[in-house]
């Protein structure tokens, strides 16, 4: 499943990228970035600086309420493609934590092992599912 | 940085489904890169089970 979004701001219009790779059954990896110039390349490690990073990533983060109404039960994993990108994501994770909690399970990854997310700890990816309601 | 609700709002209606651009760019280096690594982090490793015992814990923690 591929989402395309802009974002608008002082570097101009900025077309945003968000990819739901199938790993396996029912598991699927959460890819996002910026489509560069040529259309078939996209680039996650550029940071656009576009002024709306927290809103580019709630808007990433919205789109995992339509792709859980195709693939309900499904559980998706993500992770920065640098220590930054995914201290960036944590940082973000950590902010809207209750609100998240509100329709998702959140699940954060410490040396190897999954655990329910909580704040402040260094978890090196994420997983996600929603809650069957 | 801006958290306006109304933003928000508005970007995610921005958002398209777009499958033409799941073919554009599944060669892309970035996007082979990311499927590989998920699929050797979970090579050999039942997740859903993981996440099973981690609610049972969680359940019995809570009872």
């Amino acid at each position: 499943m591929t989402y395309t979004f802009y974002s608008d701001g002082p570097k101009g219009r900025i077309l945003k990228i968000v990819l739901y790779q199938l790993v396996s059954k029912d598991l699927y990896n959460l890819a996002f970035g910026d489509a560069n110039g040529n259309q078939h390349e996209f680039d996650d490690f550029v940071r656009s600086d576009n002024g709306d990073t927290e809103l580019v990533l709630a808007t990433v983060a919205s789109t995992l309420y339509n792709f859980f109404e195709h693939y309900n039960g499904a559980l998706v994993v993500a992770k920065g493609s640098t220590h930054s990108r995914t201290r960036l994501y944590r940082r973000y994770l950590n902010t809207f934590l209750d609100t998240i909690n509100k329709d998702f399970i959140l699940y954060g990854e410490l040396e190897g092992k999954f655990e329910r997310f909580k704040k402040g700890l260094n978890y090196q990816s994420f997983l996600i599912t929603k809650i069957e309601k | 940085m801006k958290s306006n609700f109304e933003e928000v709002k508005l970007m995610t209606s921005n958002i398209k489904i777009n499958k033409a651009l799941t073919n554009k760019y599944k060669d892309s280096k970035l996007f082979s890169d990311k499927l590989n690594w998920a699929k050797e982090h979970f090579k050999d490793r039942d997740i859903f089970k993981e996440i099973q015992e981690i609610e049972l814990l969680e359940y019995n923690t809570k009872e």
